[in-house]
Formats: structure tokens, C-alpha cells, sequence
């Protein structure tokens, strides 16, 4: 059993919160994009590149998240 | 940061007796870009007919791309090439018809053996089911007053047949799976006995034709089945012998035919009257005298051309242009190592001919960012030695990109790697063991000279995490103010200075406020630093770029101006990714190296522990530098897409397609095809 | 949230997959050129811009006319029946029901080749296999004696009871108006119970498909006006379920001495508009007008797809224009085959 404070404890669920979440959310908005994207480069491969752009749009919340993440496990617990 | 090449409209009139020559002429200068002529445009002159050898060129060459399709030959397939008045001659001594009767008659034959076999397997499964029941084939019909009914049931039927009187049934069935039944009826009780049997799941076949037990025609049939699937193997053989026989010819003419249909349908694309011809066309400005000598030479005095105009990048020129004069098309031009990035700009559009080529930015950054996000000299090594070989092997365009951004990324990886991070496999070089990690200098038991400790710099990705999430910021700034740049240099060179400041220009300035801004509050809220002296001045002046950046927005942009203000904030943010994702790699590479190091090679002890640790440390980082590719290509490529190109870049240009005979299954020959060897090849 | 229906429809994914597909169709330009083209080049042409499968798999054997047609036809079929294998749930309910329309077209065609005695091979290449009969079912209706036995087994193999009464008619006098006109309404009928007009998109898709009832009862209206029948004839050839012409509309209409007299009741129509000139002119004639029906259906189903993008309207959308694309290719290719003026094969286009 690792010795941690309540305030590390709690840290340690926000960064989860942080990453699992937003994940989550760009799963959602993705799903239809991601459909859409496929069935447009089914037909024309062609569109790939713009299908990418709107495949990731919704990805950067991810990131954000993961930046929290790294913010309150790195800088703020130490 | 290079425009398209810049474009010229020429127009070429003629007389139309010697079209086919204008469109040797044009086809042999290479640089001539057709404006297609719209029924309409000009009084006395309309879109016309094409070619008449045109025709028997379609035929033949439908006919060689359905035969191409019959023997599976297609553009993977490879041919030798054949020299382009071989083919020619070819074709016109009816080559396409003679191999197009023997191909047919081969395949004629393997569909009729296929035809044959489905009927004797349809014959087989009814024999099958015929088969249990005692009757012989023959008996089955032939009757004036009997009614027959023969099929499979999915139950067991004889109990409720005794119901019929005067009846003839034979079933073999079971309860449960079914079987077949066949009844022998006086017409009368014919609906009777199908009502019966309905209940049953009846469902009636034909019988067979054929003499004696239905077993015996069955074992004939099974024969004539394998002996018809054997002739079908022989077929198939024949099909494959011819398939080799024939594909050089085919893959040569399909391209031959290609081109004599595309030169023959020109006159479908330019204007005719009665006597003469008129082509309009986009040509390279500095292309121009070339072309007009090249054409010249071959028409002489009976065509005349003249240059329209030079067209600039003020988009006012091209809005009075008459419709189909609109748009100029783009030749992209950026030096040798630009080009390589051409492709990433393509997959999203092609740029306009009135704006930047985004191609040499996408050069610059995105080996740049994607070397950033990897930063580790021992994923690095192989990136550049696969980028490399692909670049030397590789033909296809999207294999060809892939490695390129692997090569020039690689590069920037080890260079990061090694000065930067100081790292390699997720271990920093130089420094002493903690509890959780390790470096090489402890693991190989060596120590660097003190020259290599002087160059790296060392930065711990899961250490200095906040210096790596401002630096990618401050990249990020950098990188959208180029965007920012280059969407103002777009502006003014299509609208003037006036128009830029206020659609580009606003959003410079308000971009620097907000920076600025951000700048001041993380100061506050973090440091709480007190906002007095030099640091108040560059507060309120961030304050007072962004009001005047979202004033001027206001004008043009309306409420959107306020709306897009947090996008800005995203924007930069959104190059967080490159620590983050670094981090992540970083991450995984530490848990893993303390798995293999730590847990294994420590843990289990000896040279058994050092080979089993060696072996997790070898697959779990080949599982990092895999997710690599992934992440920091995509990231890297968004990066350019999302956040620096949405600023500046509009696309949806037209590529520059000049009309040239493109070789690949044909061989160039010296006194290159004339307009009479064309006429002599189609002629029928 | 997490609840994956297995009703839901995978709209995004399909509609952009017909959006992809609706870029590839012919412009007025394209159809300017083929004008000037001859038909060999015509097939060559099309192959290259869609029709590349089926004139690869055809023209080793057919050649000319026989090829355009059959080509075209086939990649329809094939084209529609990929949209439906793509679609899912409630989407995949939608488009089936609507591709039933091919059946009862097949049916027409076997049927009508049958009673003027066109040899198989020539039926075969004007049936369009995207309804819910496939290949084998058509070949078997093909290869059956006669048209009553044709009747018979197709309403087998729908399902649908084909009253006594039509196809004795169709005996009789050799006019499938009454089957036609049964299997219309079957047709609607059941194309309206398999949308749900519960969401608002699906409720945009039912109105469509009820204004495309009402241009049909118009045509139906129109048609028989110009044979001279009146009355209570034309109003049971009415199918049931139009959104603007109801029942009274319809009688009143069908009533009507001449389509001048009709004309004012048709005034307070929605598609008046487009139709206006065909009627006021001269001629009056009947082809003009359902030309404008035509162009109305098709602006009518546009607008609908741009209100909702991720509905089962821009697929019909596409559709409809894909139908439209393969008739206005056989009408160049059958004017240019007997020779008319390329003005009046323009005209007959619907661009």
C-alpha cells in the first residue's frame, strides 16, 4: 500500500476524470463524424485529407484533458 | 510561401481542314491547359462533333477493357512496354477483333460449362432428396387420371395421409428433420392431398427426367458433375495461358486507343463554326513563346494566336472575366524539397490560383512538430531508415508521403532527441538512477566525456512538464501567427491593403491582444504577480489590441467577432498536444523500461532475466514507436490542417492539366505518331 | 445516451456516401458533349464516369444502342441496390420500401414484353433489379408462359393479392391500367407505414412522398383527360394519401371539360408554378407538363435535402437524379441511334 495524502488521492481521481471524460465526449462527436468519413472515402478516396480534418476536430477536447491530467499529477502535486 | 505559377490565356483560331494537325500541335507543346468552349459563348460557334475515328477507337477500346476485365488484367498487372507504332499497327491490322474472338470464344465456353454445372448440381440436389423414396424415375409421370405430387416436407406427413383413400404415397420422412414425400392421387383428390401437405411444409419440385432409381441417376449425375468441373479447371488453365498470351498487347492498346479517343474528342472541348476552329487555353506565362513557336512550326501560316492576357492575382481580374475565363488553373511550383509536400496539400484541395501554396509551410513544420512529439534518438533511427528506404523504393504517391514525413521527421527526432531531450528508449543519457528509472550511463556501466555532457541540454519530458507546455505554446503562437500572416498576404493580393486590414488584419491584431491578454492573466492568477510597472503597461496594451482587434472585426465579422474569441484561445492550447503526446510516450517508455529493467531483468535475475528483459524491452518499444507513427504523424498533420491552414487557406483551385501523351505501356518512337498514321489507324 | 437502438439508421454514414456519389453525375455540360459524340463513344464516355463496371462486364458481347441501354439500366440497379445494402435500421426500411417502385416497373416491362412477343434477352435489358425481386426472381417470371401466369406468381412472390377483376381486365383488353393502378396504391401504402413520422426528418420524407402521390395523380388525371375519360372512370385510378389533391380536388379535376377549365383549380397548387407554361401554351401538351412535374419533383426533393442533411432525403434526392442522369443517357442515345436533330433531343432532356 502506497502511502498517499487525501489531497494527492483526489488529485489522482481528477486527472482520471479529466481524461476519461473528455475521451467519452469526442467518442461521441466522433461516431457520426468518423461514419460520415468513412462512407465519403468509400466513394472517393480522394477526400481523405478533408475527411481527416473533420475526423479530428473533435479530438483536441481530449487533449485538453490529458493536459489537465498532466498538469495536476506533475505541477500541482509537487 | 510560393504562389502557383503564373498563368497566361491564349487563344488559337484555324482552319478547321487541319484540326487533326492543331491537335498534334497541341498535344506535342505540353504545356497548352484547355478552357472548355460552352455551347453559347460565342454566336456562330459551338462545341464539335468529335473525331470520326474516334468511334472505332470507343469500340475497340471498350471491347480491350472488357476483355482486360474477362482475364483479371489491370493496372497492377505488368507488361513490358511496346514501342507506340508497334501498336498502332497492330490495332489497325485489326488486332483488337482477332483477339477479341479468341478471348470470347474461350470465355463462351467456360460460361457454358459454368451454366452446365449449376443445371447438373440443381439436377444433383433433386435427385438427392428423390433418392430414399422407391420409385423409379419414369414412373413419376406419364398418367391421365393420377395426379402426382413430389417434394420435400419438413415433417412427417403419413399419418395424416391415410386420410386419403385410393392414394399411392411413398415417404421417407422423419418427424423432425423432414424428407421427401411423393403421392399418387386420382386427379380428383389432387387439393385435397396438397392442403394435407401444406401442413407439412411441402414444398413441390419437378422430377428429373430420367429412367430407373433415382440413385442410379444420382451417381450418373455426381459424375457428370466432377467431369464438368474438371473441363471447367481446363478452361481456366486456357483463360490463364491466354491471359499471359495477350496482356502486353492489351495493356499497349488500352493505352493507345486512350490516347486516340482523348485526341480525337478535342473538338468536344473547343469552339467550331463551319470553316474554322477557335481554342482557348491557359498557358504558363513563361511558357508562352515556346508554345506559340512550337505550334507555329507545325501549322504555319494557317493558324493565328494571340496572347489574351496575363492573368494576375487581383481577384477583380478574374471576376470580370467571362465565366468559363474565371478561374485559372494551378501549376504548383515549389523547388525540390516544397514538392515533396505537395501531396498533404492536395489531400485537402488544391490551392487557388490567387493564393499562397501551402506546401513548403507543411515542409517546415510538420517534420518539425511530428521530430518534437517523438524527440527520442532510439525511435528516430528507424524512422529515418525506413523514411529512407521508402523514399527510394516506394512508387506509390501515398507510400511515398508517408515516408517522406518519416525521413525529414526522423531527422528532426534525433536531433531533438540527442540535443534536446537527451534521451534514447525513453532513457535520458547522462544522470543517476532514481527508484523508478534509469539511464544509459548506469545501465552500460560507462561514462560520456564531458564534450557530449556539454552539448545536451537534457529536458525530462515527466519532469519539466510545465517549461514543455509553454514551449509548445509559445510554438503554437508562432506557428498560427505565420497562419494569420499568410491569410493577410492572401487578402491583399486578391482585394488590396484595405480589404486585408479589415478581414485579416483585425484578426492579427486581436490574436496579439488575446496573446498578450492570456499572457498577463496566468501571471495573475498563477504567480500572483502584482500588476504594476512594466507589466501593467504590457497588460493594458494586450487589453487594447484586443478591443481594437475585435472593433475592427465587428465591422466585417459582426457578433462572430466576440463568438470566435475563445477558438483563439483553443487554437493555441490545441498545440499543448505537442508535450502531451510527448508525455505520453515518455510515459508509456518509463512504465515499460521499469517493467523490462526493473521488475524482469532485475527481478528475475542472471542471464535468464537479462534475455527475458531483453525481450519485453525490444517488444514493448516497438509498441511505442508504432503509436508513434500514429499519433505524431496525425497530430502533426492536423496541426498543419486544422489550426495553421483553416487561417489563410481557401483551395479549390484546378489543377494545371496540360495536354501531353503520358507513356507507360507504350514506348515513345523517335518520328513521333503524324496525323496521317492516325487516320490509317482507325480508318475502317 | 448509451442505448444503441438496432432501429436507429446510420444516416451519416450513408448519406455521405451518396453525397460522394451525387458529385460524380453528369452536368449539362457532359450531356452537351455526348450530343456530339456517336454511340460507341457515348458508352466509352460513360464508362468513364460511373458506368465503368457494367460496360467492362457488357460490351465483349453488345454493342451500340443495345449497350448503352442495357448498361445503364444495370448500373442503376446496381448503384440503388448498394445504397440499400449500406443503409441500416429504419434507413434500410425507408429505402427498401421505396425501391419496391422497380418491381412493379420490372412487372411492366416482363408483362408488356411478353404480350408484343420481345424475345428474353430483350426484356432483360430494360428490367432494373433494384426493387426487392432480384435476378432470379425476374428470370423465373420471364421464363413463364403467359402474362396471367406472370400475374399470378409475381403477387406470389410479393405477397399481394392482384384483384380478379384487373388482371381479367388486362385479359380483356390488353390494358394494365388496373393492375398498374393497384399496385401503385399497394406500393404507397406501404411506403407511407414504413416511415415513422415521429422525427421531424422522417415527417419531411412522408410529405415528399405524398406530393410525389399527387404529381402521379395529376399525370394519372391529365393522361386520361387527353383520351377523353371523365368522371368517376378516372377518380378510382386516384391513389389515396396526396397531400394537396384530396379526393374532392381530384373529382372536381377529373370532372373538368378540358385541362383549360381544370387549370383554375390547379392554381392553388404548390407546383402550379412549374406547370404554368405547359398548360397556357398552345399546345397544352401533355409531355411539356410532366416535364415540369418532373423538375418540380426533382426541386422539391433538393430543397428537402438541404433542410435535413442527415435524413433519408438526400438519398432519395440522389436517386431521383441518378434516374433522371440514366434516362436523359438513353434519350441521347436512342435520338442519336434513329437520327433526330439534336435540338429536339435537347429538348426532350430534363437537365
Amino acid at each position: 500500500m502506497v502511502d498517499v495524502s487525501t489531497g494527492t488521492g483526489l488529485i489522482a481521481i481528477g486527472a482520471g476524470l479529466a481524461v476519461g471524460l473528455t475521451g467519452l465526449g469526442a467518442g461521441m462527436a466522433e461516431k457520426d463524424v468518423g461514419a460520415a468519413a468513412v462512407g465519403a472515402i468509400t466513394e472517393d478516396p480522394g477526400l481523405f485529407g478533408k475527411a481527416m480534418i473533420f475526423m479530428v476536430l473533435p479530438e483536441t477536447i481530449v487533449i485538453f484533458g490529458l493536459v489537465i491530467a498532466i498538469l495536476g499529477i506533475f505541477v500541482m502535486n509537487v | 510561401m510560393s504562389l502557383p505559377e503564373s498563368m497566361s490565356r491564349i487563344v488559337i483560331v484555324g482552319t478547321r481542314s487541319r484540326i487533326d494537325e492543331a491537335i498534334d500541335a497541341l498535344y506535342s507543346v505540353g504545356a497548352v491547359h484547355l478552357i472548355d468552349h460552352i455551347t453559347g459563348a460565342d454566336e456562330g460557334f459551338s462545341i464539335g462533333h468529335s473525331r470520326p475515328y474516334t468511334s472505332k477507337a470507343s469500340e475497340r477500346l471498350l471491347k480491350v477493357r472488357a476483355m482486360e476485365k474477362e482475364l483479371s488484367i489491370d493496372k497492377h498487372t505488368k507488361a513490358p512496354s511496346v514501342p507506340f507504332d508497334e501498336i498502332s499497327r497492330k490495332i489497325e491490322s485489326g488486332g483488337v477483333e482477332s483477339v477479341d474472338e479468341e478471348v470470347y470464344r474461350v470465355i463462351d465456353e467456360r460460361n457454358r460449362i459454368n451454366q452446365k454445372v449449376t443445371e447438373l448440381n440443381a439436377r444433383k440436389t433433386d435427385l438427392e432428396t428423390l433418392s430414399v423414396l422407391p420409385v423409379d424415375l419414369d414412373l413419376y409421370s406419364g398418367y391421365e387420371s393420377i395426379s402426382v405430387l413430389v417434394g420435400a416436407v419438413s415433417g412427417d406427413p403419413s399419418e395424416s395421409l391415410k386420410a386419403l383413400e385410393s392414394a399411392e404415397c411413398f415417404i421417407s420422412a422423419d418427424r423432425k428433420k423432414g424428407g421427401a414425400v411423393a403421392v399418387f392421387v386420382r386427379n380428383d383428390d389432387k387439393d385435397k392431398a396438397s392442403a394435407i401437405l401444406s401442413d407439412y411444409g411441402f414444398t413441390e419440385m419437378s422430377v428429373p427426367e430420367g429412367k430407373g432409381p433415382a440413385a442410379e441417376a444420382l451417381s450418373e449425375t455426381e459424375a457428370a458433375v466432377a467431369a464438368a468441373e474438371a473441363d471447367l479447371v481446363a478452361v481456366g488453365e486456357q483463360i490463364e495461358a491466354l491471359r499471359e498470351k495477350h496482356k502486353t498487347f492489351l495493356k499497349a492498346a488500352e493505352e493507345r486507343l486512350s490516347i486516340t479517343v482523348e485526341q480525337g474528342s478535342i473538338p468536344l472541348h473547343i469552339a467550331t463554326s463551319d470553316y474554322s476552329y477557335v481554342v482557348d487555353a491557359w498557358v504558363p506565362t513563361k511558357q508562352t513563346a515556346a508554345v506559340v513557336d512550337g505550334i507555329t512550326a507545325v501549322l504555319g501560316d494557317s493558324v493565328h494566336m494571340e496572347v489574351q492576357e496575363d492573368r494576375g492575382r487581383n481577384l477583380h481580374e478574374s471576376e470580370e472575366a467571362e465565366e468559363r475565363f474565371k478561374e485559372a488553373p494551378t501549376k504548383m511550383k515549389n523547388g525540390n524539397y516544397g514538392e515533396k509536400f505537395e501531396y498533404p496539400t492536395k489531400l485537402v484541395s488544391v490551392p487557388k490560383y490567387q493564393e499562397i501554396d501551402p506546401s513548403i509551410l507543411i515542409g517546415i513544420f510538420l517534420p518539425l512538430f511530428f521530430g518534437f512529439m517523438v524527440g527520442d534518438v532510439g525511435y528516430a533511427i528507424p524512422f529515418i531508415i525506413l523514411g529512407a528506404y521508402g523514399l527510394k523504393v516506394a512508387k506509390n504517391k501515398d507510400w511515398r508521403a508517408i515516408a517522406t514525413v518519416l525521413f525529414f521527421g526522423g531527422i528532426w527526432a534525433f536531433l531533438f532527441g540527442l540535443f534536446f531531450f537527451g534521451e534514447m528508449l525513453g532513457m535520458h543519457f547522462i544522470g543517476s538512477q532514481t527508484a523508478t528509472s534509469t539511464t544509459w550511463e548506469v545501465l552500460l556501466g560507462v561514462t560520456f566525456p564531458d564534450w557530449f555532457n556539454g552539448v545536451i541540454v537534457g529536458i525530462g519530458k515527466l519532469h519539466e512538464v510545465t517549461f514543455l507546455l509553454k514551449l509548445s505554446v509559445y510554438i503554437g503562437i508562432v506557428h498560427l501567427m505565420v497562419g494569420y500572416v499568410c491569410g493577410y498576404i492572401n487578402i491583399r493580393m486578391q482585394h488590396g491593403n484595405k480589404a486585408a486590414f479589415f478581414e485579416k488584419g483585425g484578426w492579427i491584431i486581436t490574436f496579439m491582444g488575446m496573446v498578450l491578454v492570456c499572457w498577463a492573466l496566468t501571471e495573475i492568477l498563477f504567480n500572483g504577480r502584482p500588476v504594476e510597472g512594466d507589466f501593467m503597461y504590457i497588460t493594458l496594451v494586450g487589453v487594447a489590441l484586443l478591443v481594437a482587434g475585435v472593433a475592427v472585426n465587428f465591422k466585417t465579422e459582426k457578433i462572430q467577432a466576440i463568438l470566435e474569441l475563445p477558438g483563439i484561445v483553443g487554437n493555441i492550447l490545441s498545440y499543448t498536444r505537442l508535450a502531451a503526446i510527448g508525455m505520453s510516450k515518455a510515459g508509456m517508455a518509463l512504465a515499460f523500461n521499469y517493467i523490462a529493467i526493473f521488475m524482469v531483468a532485475d527481478g528475475l535475475g542472471g542471464m535468464a532475466g537479462i534475455i527475458v528483459g531483453l525481450v519485453v524491452f525490444s517488444f514493448c518499444h516497438l509498441m511505442v514507436w508504432t503509436l508513434a507513427i500514429l499519433s505524431g504523424g496525425l497530430h502533426a498533420l492536423r496541426l498543419q490542417y486544422v489550426e495553421m491552414m483553416s487561417k489563410f487557406f481557401v483551395g479549390g483551385g484546378k489543377l494545371f492539366n496540360p495536354l501531353a501523351i503520358r507513356h507507360k505501356q507504350t514506348k515513345p518512337v523517335s518520328s513521333q505518331e503524324t496525323v496521317s498514321a492516325k487516320k490509317s489507324t482507325t480508318e475502317v | 445516451m448509451f442505448r444503441r437502438s438496432g432501429k436507429a439508421g446510420n444516416y451519416a454514414y450513408s448519406v455521405a456516401r451518396v453525397k460522394a456519389k451525387k458529385s460524380l453525375l453528369m452536368k449539362e455540360d457532359d450531356y452537351n458533349k455526348m450530343l456530339m459524340m456517336s454511340l460507341p463513344e457515348i458508352s466509352r464516355f460513360i464508362s468513364e464516369t460511373g458506368y465503368q463496371k457494367e460496360m467492362a462486364e457488357l460490351a465483349g458481347r453488345i454493342q451500340g444502342i443495345d449497350l448503352v441501354e442495357h448498361a445503364t439500366y444495370s448500373n442503376m440497379a446496381r448503384v440503388f441496390s448498394s445504397i440499400l445494402q449500406a443503409s441500416q435500421g429504419e434507413l434500410y426500411d425507408m429505402v427498401a420500401a421505396y425501391l419496391e417502385k422497380w418491381d412493379i416497373w420490372n412487372l411492366k416491362v416482363i408483362v408488356r414484353g411478353k404480350s408484343y412477343g420481345v424475345d428474353a434477352e430483350s426484356i432483360r435489358e430494360d428490367l432494373v433489379p433494384a426493387g426487392s425481386l432480384k435476378t432470379e426472381s425476374l428470370e423465373k417470371l420471364i421464363s413463364l408462359e403467359s402474362e396471367e401466369d406472370v400475374l399470378t406468381s409475381y403477387g406470389k412472390m410479393e405477397s399481394v393479392n392482384i384483384p380478379a377483376e384487373a388482371v381479367a381486365e388486362y385479359k380483356a383488353t390488353g390494358s394494365l391500367a388496373a393492375v398498374e393502378d393497384f399496385l401503385d396504391r399497394n406500393y404507397y401504402q406501404k411506403l407511407l407505414a414504413s416511415i415513422d413520422p415521429s422525427s421531424r426528418p422522417t415527417r419531411l420524407f412522408q410529405d415528399y412522398i405524398r406530393k410525389e402521390i399527387d404529381l402521379l395523380n395529376l399525370q394519372t388525371i391529365l393522361k386520361l383527360k387527353a383520351e377523353g375519360i371523365y368522371g368517376e372512370d378516372v377518380v378510382k385510378y386516384i391513389v389515396p394519401g396526396g397531400k394537396q389533391i384530396d379526393r374532392k380536388l381530384a373529382t372536381q379535376l377529373a370532372n373538368a371539360e378540358s385541362l383549360s377549365a381544370a387549370a383554375a383549380d390547379l392554381t392553388q397548387l404548390d407546383f402550379y408554378e412549374d406547370i404554368k407554361d405547359a398548360l397556357e401554351s398552345e399546345t397544352n401538351s401533355l409531355r411539356d407538363i410532366v416535364a415540369g412535374l418532373k423538375k418540380y419533383e426533382m426541386k422539391e426533393a433538393k430543397t428537402f435535402s438541404h433542410l435535413y442533411p442527415l435524413s433519408v432525403i438526400p438519398i432519395i434526392d440522389y436517386m431521383i437524379h441518378k434516374e433522371n442522369e440514366v434516362n436523359n443517357i438513353r434519350i441521347i442515345a436512342r435520338g442519336l441511334e434513329s437520327g433526330i436533330a439534336l435540338e429536339t433531343i435537347k429538348g426532350l432532356l430534363v437537365i
